[in-house]
């Protein structure tokens, strides 16, 4: 480990290192699930269903015989995905569409915010099940619902930030310098607008995990077998009373990952601000 | 011309005689009280000839009868509103005696409503129609009797009089505004409506008019007021139950039942009723248009093990293409599971990997474990199976359009006679293309009008099983369960039936809370 490492690690508050440890461990648990269970996510035991947890399946199995533990270790790729694709898409596009709009102004400012004031107006929940209704379930149909809605509070955050940004001195100076305007943008003014955007897109991947698991609970969400933890507890939520395990371990997997992220959030708020007020 | 008088008639009363002597003594019998009656569905109208959801129609029993009812069992069939009845020698003219009843409203019942009420459920906008397709015309003899005349011989009539949707509605109430009808209808039912909040509940209250008289000598029913409640979710029913919110839940859930069983203050009853749990094909689409697949989808389906897991043991393997009604034959065979069986058909078939897509409605927990194990084992017999949930009310548009290839559902019939589900399942002329599978086969269709006509029991027995044999093993369906009914109630609730038409009978239910 360099020097520069450690001395950035040691300006880690305790939330961001609990919390980046802990997201680690998901992450790397999702990659060798293969390697951590016996059991195949999708064969069913007929003979075997609705036991509860034992040596033999730590998690129980479910209403049609499969092992619990595996569906949970298989359902992190597939949750993951979900919510970093739901959430970095939307946030590249709408960091550069609110940092031009901040930055240049005029026009273009004007019919984007009309834009997303559109978009904001209507409820989030109820925009997803309109386009999912006409495009029919899917994962597909929520990645494309989610693109379509999701980059607007990305958008307004970055152009509020490049809205201040803009006045700033080393704004200013770069200006004077004759640099082209994509450079000021892109290389002075960027690494300063994006910091709440990161902050928040870690509140968002939660959330958009949720959102997901949510569509999957009313059945607009993934297509059945897919181990998707929504998916999972709408399943075992009819055998809560007497096999409480299916829906309740992959409900705790998304406490345990929305809690990671959240302490990541919490830690990175805390650590760019500092960083943020020691350049200046 | 001579008269012949009906031989259902005299089994009845034998019947109502073996009925009555299990009842309840009359000194048992405590008058009065509500019921408070949870259902995972509602009613969405008390117009008797508009709906087929049996949300509506076992609310509609209780609030209108017909000239004929279904009996305490649902098996056979007892006089309602007519006293007696005589058929013609050639079979085309049935005349009714009808009986000195009131409606709800105070009114005597005439031979205009009932001439009325029959007409409409046989017009063009019923959606029963096709069970009064066979009468020529209902007249009035004179106040007390009405005259049915035939096309032709129609023997299931009587069993289709006995249908929710033959009930007798006051004529004037029901011309006046077939709408409001339809929130507080005017019947001669025990009961009638007090209050209707959809999505929420329906309060149903004594009909002091009401003709028939329970065990005590004194009119039925025994309940002052019954307030029944919409409550989909499942854990929710049967938690009230057990706390007493509710006296009476409809439809407890498989894994639910045994444990329920272990309550010592709580009755489970697992009924059979006409009720068949099954995966509609369309044969209208490919590959489901070939006959072969269709047979590699049924040996393919383990029903053993879903019966043990999906319906925890509750019901009985079928062998046939409809529900158990009165001529159901035991001896047709049943497929067997045969993983073997179903790949050397694939191959025969000459299977190019066109995808099947197994749709279920969201929501309906059971359907979903079918289709997944479903999935696996015709995924074993080298099918390309995808599973797909849609909204129950797209689900079925989706199904009635022909736009889905196998749907895991149900079907229930409403009467005691084989006639009606067989002609809605397997006659492609029938109004539902074969209840949506497109099946055509001119031999059965031959078959269901001869066993219409004939007055024969014997006869049409042979008739209909072989009708059962040919559709059965012609992979009409992948038939998965005699589904019984399971309904659970608290100990101080009596007198509680499921008929096997699906429904129960609160007329005598009464409650010693």
């Amino acid at each position: 480990m360099t020097a520069a490492v450690r001395a950035e690690l040691a300006r880690w508050p305790a939330s961001l290192k609990v919390g980046s440890a802990s997201f680690a461990l998901i992450v790397l648990t999702g990659l060798f699930a293969p390697w951590l269970t016996a059991y195949d996510p999708y064969t069913q035991d007929l003979a075997n269903f609705l036991q509860p947890p034992s040596w033999q399946h730590p998690f129980g199995t479910d209403q049609v015989g499969r092992d619990v533990f595996t569906r949970v270790l298989y359902g992190i790729r597939i949750d993951l995905q979900i919510g970093f694709l739901t959430t970095y898409v939307p946030m590249s596009y709408g960091l550069l569409l609110g940092a031009l709009a901040g930055y240049l102004g005029g026009w273009f400012d004007t019919v984007l915010m009309r834009l997303l004031d559109v978009a904001v107006a209507f409820p989030f929940l109820v925009l997803i099940i309109v386009i999912i209704a006409i495009l029919g379930p899917g994962v597909h149909t929520i990645y494309i619902a989610v693109f379509i809605l999701a980059w607007t509070m990305y958008a307004r955050l970055a152009r509020s930030e490049m809205l201040v940004e803009r006045g700033k001195d080393y704004v200013l100076a770069a200006r004077t310098l004759g640099y082209p305007t994509s450079r000021v943008i892109f290389r002075h003014a960027m690494p300063n607008v994006i910091n709440s955007s990161i902050v928040f897109s870690m509140a968002d991947f939660v959330l958009n995990i949720l959102l997901v698991s949510g569509l999957s609970f009313l059945g607009l969400g993934v297509e059945a077998p897919l181990p998707e933890w929504g998916a999972m507890i709408a399943e075992g939520r009819d055998f809560i009373f007497d096999a409480w395990w299916i829906a309740t371990l992959p409900g705790l997997a998304i406490v345990l990952t929305g809690v990671s992220l959240s302490l990541i959030g919490d830690g990175l708020a805390h650590r760019l601000g500092q960083r943020q007020r020691s350049f200046l | 011309m001579g008269t012949m008088r009906s031989r259902i008639v005299s089994s009845l009363l034998l019947a109502a005689a073996a009925v009555s002597s299990f009842a309840a003594q009359a000194e048992d019998v405590k008058r009065g009280g509500t019921l408070v009656f949870a259902r995972p569905e509602e009613p969405l109208t008390f117009n008797p000839y508009v709906p087929a959801d049996n949300g509506s129609i076992y609310a509609i029993v209780q609030v209108c009868d017909s000239l004929i009812l279904a009996d305490d069992t649902g098996l056979g069939i007892r006089p309602g509103l007519a006293e007696s009845w005589e058929v013609s020698a050639d079979g085309l003219t049935y005349t009714f005696a009808l009986r000195d009843a009131k409606f709800s409203d105070g009114a005597a019942l005439t031979a205009a409503d009932v001439v009325f009420s029959l007409q409409t459920a046989g017009g063009p906008t019923a959606a029963y129609a096709f069970g009064f397709e066979p009468i020529q015309s209902v007249e009035a003899v004179d106040d007390r009797h009405v005259k049915v005349v035939l096309k032709r011989p129609y023997t299931p009539l009587i069993s289709v009089l006995s249908l929710f949707a033959a009930a007798i509605v006051q004529k004037a109430a029901y011309e006046a505004d077939s709408d409001a009808f339809g929130q507080k209808p005017v019947c001669t039912g025990p009961f009638k409506v007090e209050e209707y909040s959809r999505g929420s509940r329906v309060v149903l209250v004594r009909n002091e008019h009401y003709w028939d008289k329970g065990v005590d000598g004194q009119p039925l029913p025994y309940l002052d007021r019954i307030e029944m409640l919409y409550v989909p979710e499942s854990n929710a029913r049967v938690l009230g139950l057990r706390s007493g919110d509710y006296d009476v839940i409809a439809i407890v859930p498989f894994n639910q039942a045994r444990q329920l069983e272990g309550d010592s203050e709580v009755t489970v009853e697992a009924r059979p009723i006409y009720r068949l749990d099954y995966v509609y094909l369309n044969h209208s689409k490919a590959p489901l248009d070939k006959k072969e697949i269709r047979l590699a989808l049924n040996y393919a389906a383990d029903r053993e093990a879903i019966l043990n897991t999906v319906y925890f043991g509750y019901g009985e393997i079928p062998n046939s293409y409809m529900p158990k009604v009165n001529y159901h034959s035991e001896a047709v065979e049943k497929i067997p599971y045969d993983i073997e069986k179903a790949k050397e058909l694939v191959a025969a078939a000459g299977y190019d990997g066109t995808p099947i897509d197994v749709m279920f409605s969201t929501g309906d927990a059971p359907a979903k474990q079918i289709a997944t194990i479903l999935q696996q084992s015709w995924q074993a017999a080298g099918l390309n199976a995808n599973i797909v949930e849609f909204e129950g009310g797209t689900a079925w548009d989706m199904t009635t359009k022909g736009e889905y290839q196998a749907y895991v559902s149900y079907i229930t019939s409403d009467i005691n006679d084989t006639d009606e589900l067989a002609v809605i399942e397997a006659d492609i002329n029938s109004g539902t293309n074969a209840f949506f599978t497109w099946y055509n086969n001119p031999d059965v269709i031959d078959m269901l009008a001869k066993a219409r006509q004939s007055p024969d029991p014997a006869e049409r027995a042979e008739i209909y099983a072989k009708v059962q044999n040919t559709v059965y093993h012609d992979g009409y369906s992948v038939p998965l369960n005699f589904l019984p009914s399971i309904n659970a109630h608290r100990n101080y609730v009596h007198g509680w039936r499921v008929v096997a038409n699906g429904w129960w009978w609160l007329k005598d239910v009464w409650v010693d809370k």
